[in-house]
């Protein structure tokens, strides 16, 4: 027993390098190379974790070596469109200039349902409002609505608003970050004079967050005062 | 050094492995092989005391053998040999003549064992 203890700590810890290494790519959206990796990673583990007669070895070496194919393939594919068009494909339009692409949908074996589920995912629920739509490699639909039917944006009203990126997490959980801090131009001085105000340590703040126009949003640990200031 | 630059000293390391196992593992087949004809020697000129000694030699190579040949190789391979050897030791002290065909048999599996390890299209498909 605990000799299956033992491999399943290395076959964890040997899969969580093999998704490190591949990237955040394998995290967000799966194209079909990677979706199959993914699974064969996972089947592959799951055999080193059941037979303890297989050496560990013979789990280990086609899961590495099926994440370094991974990894040169992509960077191939970074680095050739052919490759690329070879091992994903390319995006196919299904609705071009408010008109549906029959042909292009039967060809994608997209049926009708498909095609208004896509839509609906993507917050439209009439066809009427499309303008273009198009098949991405890793299978979800982007969607383009006619200009008069997309929401009114700040710059359509007139309105100007100043541009400013998210804010970043200072302080979570009792711990600074500095690499937050220095990005929203920053420094602990400015951190300890709000922490001093509002009558806490940095221990006792489980969320801090601040953007580079100095709006702080904090939240104590639970049995302190909270508040926020602009 | 970026995840590609990584990926390939991985795989250059795996490969490099995978090209080391099978000189090892025929190293150690034939070492095994070797100790297992002084067995089958000493068997066949009737020499029980010769043989029984050859063959607490080749307990022990068999050991060093498992240990080694176990990395690479699964374990149901390595459990048939190993049970052939243990039955070997009631047939050589009564000098039967199935150890014979006992030690016969094990050289036979033990070559085999490095043979399927060799990449032959016949093993690939």
């Amino acid at each position: 027993m605990l000799i299956i203890l033992i491999r399943s700590l290395i076959v964890y810890a040997l899969v969580i390098c093999a998704v490190r290494l591949m990237g955040k790519r394998q995290l967000g959206e799966l194209q079909p190379a990677e979706l199959v990796v993914t699974i064969l990673i996972s089947n592959i583990a799951t055999l080193s974790l059941e037979d303890t007669d297989t050496p560990l070895l013979r789990g280990i070496l086609p899961i590495l070596a099926m994440v370094c194919f991974e990894v040169i393939v992509s960077w191939g594919s970074l680095h050739s469109v052919r490759l690329r068009r070879l091992i994903s494909g390319s995006p196919k339009i299904i609705i071009r200039n408010g008109e549906i692409d029959q042909e292009m949908l039967h060809a994608l074996r997209f049926s009708v349902d498909d095609l208004m589920t896509a839509l609906r995912g993507n917050n439209v629920f009439s066809v009427e409002e499309v303008q273009f739509a198009i098949v991405e490699t890793n299978g979800n639909v982007s969607v383009c609505q006619k200009s008069d039917v997309q929401p009114a944006s700040k710059k359509d009203v007139h309105v100007s608003a100043p541009a400013l990126d998210p804010p970043q997490v200072i302080i979570a959980d009792g711990k600074l970050r500095e690499k937050a801090l220095s990005a929203v131009g920053q420094d602990e001085k400015w951190v300890n004079a709000i922490l001093r105000a509002r009558g806490i340590t940095l221990d006792e703040v489980f969320l801090f967050t601040a953007d580079t126009a100095c709006d702080y949003y904090l939240v104590p640990k639970q049995n302190t005062e909270r508040g926020h200031a602009a | 050094m970026n995840r590609c630059t990584i990926s390939l000293i991985i795989l250059a390391a795996l490969i490099l492995l995978c090209i080391i196992s099978l000189p090892v593992i025929h190293g150690q087949c034939d070492r095994l092989v070797r100790q297992t004809d002084r067995v089958a020697e000493a068997a066949a000129q009737g020499d029980a005391e010769r043989a029984l000694a050859e063959y607490e030699k080749l307990e022990q190579r068999w050991e060093s053998f498992h240990d080694i040949t176990g990395l690479f190789v699964d374990g149901e391979k390595l459990d048939v040999p190993r049970e052939v050897i243990c039955a070997l030791r009631p047939l050589l002290a009564a000098a039967h003549p199935e150890a014979a065909s006992e030690l016969a048999r094990l050289r036979g599996m033990i070559e085999g064992l490095y043979e399927e390890e060799v990449p032959g299209w016949a093993h690939i498909l």
